[in-house]
Order: structure tokens, then C-alpha cells, then sequence
């Protein structure tokens, strides 16, 4: 596992898509310091937002990006086979790849927080760690991003499975907001447990997001974190069961 | 080497059958009810036309394909378990590794993934690279390295963890002819260290001096197995070769009905009933007898009338 995660944490680091929206970024966080007509509290509320969501932007592109295409592509030009060949569990194959992708996911979202981190260090004359535990639960909403673009990626075709995966990023933001109204207010019996199905499959990603508490100086209660915690690992380890399952049954 | 593994043989396909299913109701077969056992320690030929259905074989053996019917095994054990696996290093046909490794770090992965320890890492890795001539450019990445010398690459891995078979596709493909002659010395050397070598490969010479057994398939069907002699038809004459005729003797002979090509030494092609009659005729006329070969159709003929 570590073998396979290895070289594709060292693959993905060579894709331009990285570079590009990593350096893209980068610039979005450093803007904020552009802002100096603001008053320096609302300019540090404008630096929280902007970089989290920037952080969230920039791990989600590229949990998408490479987790929809790395098994795809290897399986089509043939580099899986020499490593298929062992005595190499589809299971542990497709682990590897995923841990090489949270890898570079990581890498890139430490790299944008490092420079938040640092600049929001150098207003605030201090180090803001409700921020970086905040950045913590982005990386964990970039995993699970990671590992849904995996679990379509080993049936479907990288374009299809990244559509998909935005769309369940999208409608995962919205969830509890929207479609739990949606589904109070259907009346069609059949429709309503076919809605709630896909609600209770459909990830709640936006309870990784901290943004307004962190933004406001709102506490957050640790057992809220525990729990959001223990539900992206229990969420993850579906999502890689299943994609295990599936591509042990896949012909190459 | 593990008396349980030589109480099997290397490979053991029992009615294995591969179809795949296509518009319109059709079905076509890839893999005709294939039974095959390949004895441990030798080294075995597969041939086949395009399309013949050898690396679909070869796919069902590592597990790629499910066998639509049959089994398939390694070493007594199903071919569908990973575990099967440990025992096999493989060669695909034109391999493939990421470009920006180089030869020592794509060894270094798959003894990772072998589970080798570093000691035993390294060790493999040496001997590896000199097999396969590599050291010199052992730290080059692949993308700056000859087709030729990335097939080697593919080569060094498959005999990393000292496999007890070795499953080759197109081994010699992008090689030139030394490093051909080197190839067919490694598979030498692996047959005289006990290992099993399947080979599949479309340059017919080498694996007439190489192989101990051949198979040949044809539209999916084996359609013959046995050693190289006896794939190739014998033609039924014999090629005495001598030096030059006395008139007296060359008469003699004419008179028998045999055919003569006069060189630097006198050939002799004389039908299977008229040997003896030959060697006696010579050995009366004092001439002597340099050889006597029967004539044998060549691999390459014998695959022609067998699988076009």
C-alpha cells in the first residue's frame, strides 16, 4: 500500500492542474493583504473567509481532479499490470491510490494553510489554532471529496465521474439545509422514500465546514468535532469498502 | 524450493473456456476449452496467431479475466487468489511504468510490494540491474531511456523475488540482437535454476532452442503440444552427407533413386526405406560418412500448418 500510495503522491505532484490551481490559490490568499483600506478586524474576518474557502476550493479541485482519473488512467496505459501481477489485493491496490491522493490533497491544503496560517499570524500577533483545527475538518471534507471521485472512478469514466463527484459535492453542501425541507414537504410516498434514500447516501459535507464560527470567534463544542470527525472516517471507510468491492470484481 | 509447489505443475488449465458477449446476441470465444498442464521446471513455448487467444490465456492466469468456464492453477493453487500470485513474476507485452521513475526505483517499488526486506531489497535490485544489464543506467529516469532498454526494466522486475515462474510476453520485443542473445541466456539460466518459464513470443527460432515443450493455439483451441521435434512433422527422407563420389558409387546410387546435390561434399536425400541401403553402398565404395540427419519441417513451417 505504502508502495502504490507512494508513487502516486509523486505522479500527482507532477500534473499541471496542481501546479496551476495551487499557485491560483496562493494568490487568492495572498490578496487579502491587499486589503489594507479595511479596518483590520474586517480584514481579518475577509482573510478567514476567503482562505478557507479558497483551502476548500483549492483540495476539492484537485481531490476531484485526481482521484477521478489515477486508477482510470493506469488500468488504460497498462501500468497497472506489473503491479496487479503481484500478490496485490485489488482492495489494497486501490487503498494505496487513495492514500496517494489524500497525500497530495493534503500537501497542497498545507501549503495554502501555511501561508494563511502565516499571515493571519502576523494581523492577529499570534498563533489562531481554532483556525488550523478548522483547516483539519477542510482536509477531512477534501478526503471524503477524494474518495467519492474514487468509488466513481472505478465503474465510470474520469469526465462522468468527476461531474458526478461535483454534483455530490454540491448537493452534500445543501443537504440538511434544503433537502430535508424538500423531503418533509413531498407528499408522494414512493418519491419521499426514494428522496430520503438519497439523503441518507448523499454526504453531509457541510458539517466539516467551521467558516462562519471561525470567522466570528464562535466556540466550537469538541464533542461536535469528535462526532464530524468519527462520521468522515465511518463515511470514507464505506466509500473505499465499496470501491474495493467493486474494482475486485472488475475485469482488466 | 518447496516440495509442495513441485508436487504440482507449474500451470494446469483444465476446459477453460473465455467468451465475450457482443451486439446482437452474438458471442464470440476467446479461449476454447483449454487444457493444459505445463510441467514445473521447464520452459514452455506458447504460440499463436493474432488474435489466438494466448494473452487472453495469460490474462485468466493472473487473475485479470475470470474464465467464463474451468479452472485455471499455479502451483496446485487457483489463479483467482491473490495469494496464488507470490510464486509468479510476469513480463507484459510492451510494459508500461511511470516515466519519471528510473530502472532502481521501479525495482525498488515492486520489492515493496513483494514485502522484501532491505537487506533482501537490495540484494534483489543488484542482481536485477546485472541481469538485465541496467547498471549503467540504473538512475535514469524512464522517459530517457531506449525502448530496447525499458523492456529490460520490465524484465529486472519480473524476476524480482525469485518467482518460481516467470510468465514472459514478448520478452525479446524492442530488443537488439545482443541483448536478444542475452534474454535467451537469462531464460537459460532460469531453467537450470529450477524455475518455470512460460513464454509467449512470436520469434519462432528462439523458441525452438529454448523451449522443452511448445503449445500452439488457434482460434482460442490448442491445437498441438509436445516438444518442438514432435510439433514438426518429419518429411520422411533423410539427409546423408558424404564426401566426394566415386562415378562407380555415384551410379550405384542414381540406380537406388536417391537425389544428389554435389558441393563441397555430396548430400544425400534418401526416402526412409533406402537409408540402410545408402550406408552400406558407401561403406562398400570405402566413402565416409559425415552425417545422417532426418529432414524435420521447421518451427516455422510446423506453426504455419497448424495455426493459419
Amino acid at each position: 500500500m505504502y508502495a502504490i500510495g507512494k508513487v502516486t503522491f509523486l505522479d500527482n505532484l507532477r500534473k499541471q492542474v496542481l501546479q496551476v490551481v495551487l499557485i491560483l490559490t496562493l494568490a487568492a490568499v495572498a490578496s487579502t493583504t491587499l486589503l489594507s483600506f479595511f479596518d483590520m478586524g474586517i480584514q481579518i474576518k475577509i482573510l478567514k473567509d476567503l482562505s478557507l474557502a479558497a483551502i476548500l476550493f483549492c483540495g476539492g479541485i484537485l481531490a476531484i481532479t485526481v482521484s477521478v482519473g489515477c486508477i482510470p488512467s493506469e488500468l488504460q496505459n497498462h501500468t497497472a499490470y506489473p503491479t496487479l501481477a503481484r500478490a496485490v489485493r485489488r482492495g489494497d491496490y486501490l487503498l494505496g491510490h487513495y492514500f496517494g491522493v489524500c497525500a497530495t490533497c493534503f500537501l497542497c491544503t498545507a501549503i495554502v494553510g501555511g501561508v494563511f496560517v502565516g499571515i493571519l499570524g502576523v494581523y492577529e500577533h499570534s498563533l489562531d489554532v481554532p483556525v488550523i483545527i478548522g483547516m483539519g475538518y477542510v482536509f477531512l471534507e477534501v478526503a471524503v471529496l477524494a474518495a467519492i471521485g474514487m468509488l466513481f472512478s472505478v465503474f465510470l469514466s474520469p469526465m462522468v465521474s468527476a461531474t458526478l463527484t461535483l454534483f455530490v459535492f454540491l448537493l452534500g453542501q445543501i443537504k440538511v439545509t434544503y433537502l430535508h425541507g424538500a423531503i418533509e414537504r413531498a407528499t408522494v410516498p414512493v418519491s419521499k422514500q426514494i428522496m430520503q434514500g438519497f439523503y441518507y447516501l448523499l454526504p453531509n459535507l457541510d458539517c466539516f465546514s467551521f467558516k462562519d464560527a471561525l470567522v466570528h470567534n464562535i466556540p466550537i463544542p469538541s464533542s461536535f468535532l469528535v462526532l464530524v470527525a468519527v462520521y468522515a472516517i465511518v463515511y470514507i471507510g464505506f466509500l473505499v469498502s465499496a470501491s474495493g468491492a467493486i474494482l475486485s470484481r472488475k475485469e482488466i | 524450493m518447496s516440495e509442495t509447489i513441485l508436487a504440482y505443475p507449474a500451470i494446469r488449465c483444465r476446459d477453460v473456456s473465455r467468451s465475450y458477449k457482443l451486439p446482437k446476441n452474438k458471442t464470440r470465444i476467446a479461449v476454447d476449452k483449454l487444457s493444459l498442464e505445463v510441467p514445473a521446471g521447464i520452459v514452455f513455448g506458447f504460440l499463436g496467431a493474432n488474435g489466438a487467444g494466448k494473452t487472453t490465456t495469460i490474462k485468466m492466469l493472473l487473475g485479470f479475466l475470470r474464465p467464463t468456464t474451468g479452472r485455471l492453477e499455479i502451483f496446485g493453487e487457483p489463479c483467482d487468489e491473490h495469494t496464488t500470485r507470490r510464486h509468479v513474476g510476469y513480463l507484459p507485452e510492451q510494459p508500461y511504468f511511470h516515466p519519471f521513475l528510473t530502472p532502481r526505483q521501479v525495482l525498488k517499488t515492486h520489492t515493496e510490494l513483494l514485502g522484501l526486506s532491505r537487506t533482501e531489497s537490495i540484494n534483489q535490485i543488484e542482481y536485477a540491474l546485472e541481469a538485465t544489464r541496467l547498471q549503467h543506467n540504473k538512475d535514469l529516469p524512464l522517459s530517457k531511456l531506449s525502448k530496447g532498454n525499458q523492456q529490460r526494466v520490465g524484465i529486472a522486475q519480473a524476476l524480482l523475488g525469485s518467482p518460481r515462474l516467470l510468465i514472459l510476453d514478448e520478452p525479446t520485443s524492442g530488443l537488439d540482437p545482443i541483448a536478444r542473445h542475452e534474454m535467451r541466456e537469462i531464460i537459460a539460466n532460469l531453467r537450470t535454476e529450477g524455475r518455470t518459464v512460460f513464454l509467449s513470443s512470436h520469434v519462432l527460432s528462439e523458441i525452438d532452442t529454448l523451449c522443452d515443450q511448445v503449445g500452439v493455439m488457434n482460434l482460442g483451441k490448442l491445437v498441438a503440444c509436445g516438444t518442438p521435434a514432435e510439433i514438426k512433422q518429419p518429411q520422411g527422407a533423410v539427409q546423408i552427407v558424404t564426401t566426394h563420389l566415386t562415378p562407380s558409387a555415384e551410379a550405384a546410387l542414381v540406380e537406388i533413386g536417391v537425389h544428389i546435390e554435389k558441393a563441397n561434399q555430396a548430400l544425400i536425400q534418401a526416402s526412409e526405406n533406402h537409408v540402410f541401403a545408402v550406408i552400406r553402398l558407401l561403406e562398400d565404395a570405402g566413402l565416409p560418412l559425415i552425417s545422417v540427419t532426418p529432414n524435420a519441417e521447421t518451427l516455422e513451417t510446423a506453426f504455419l500448418r497448424l495455426a493459419a
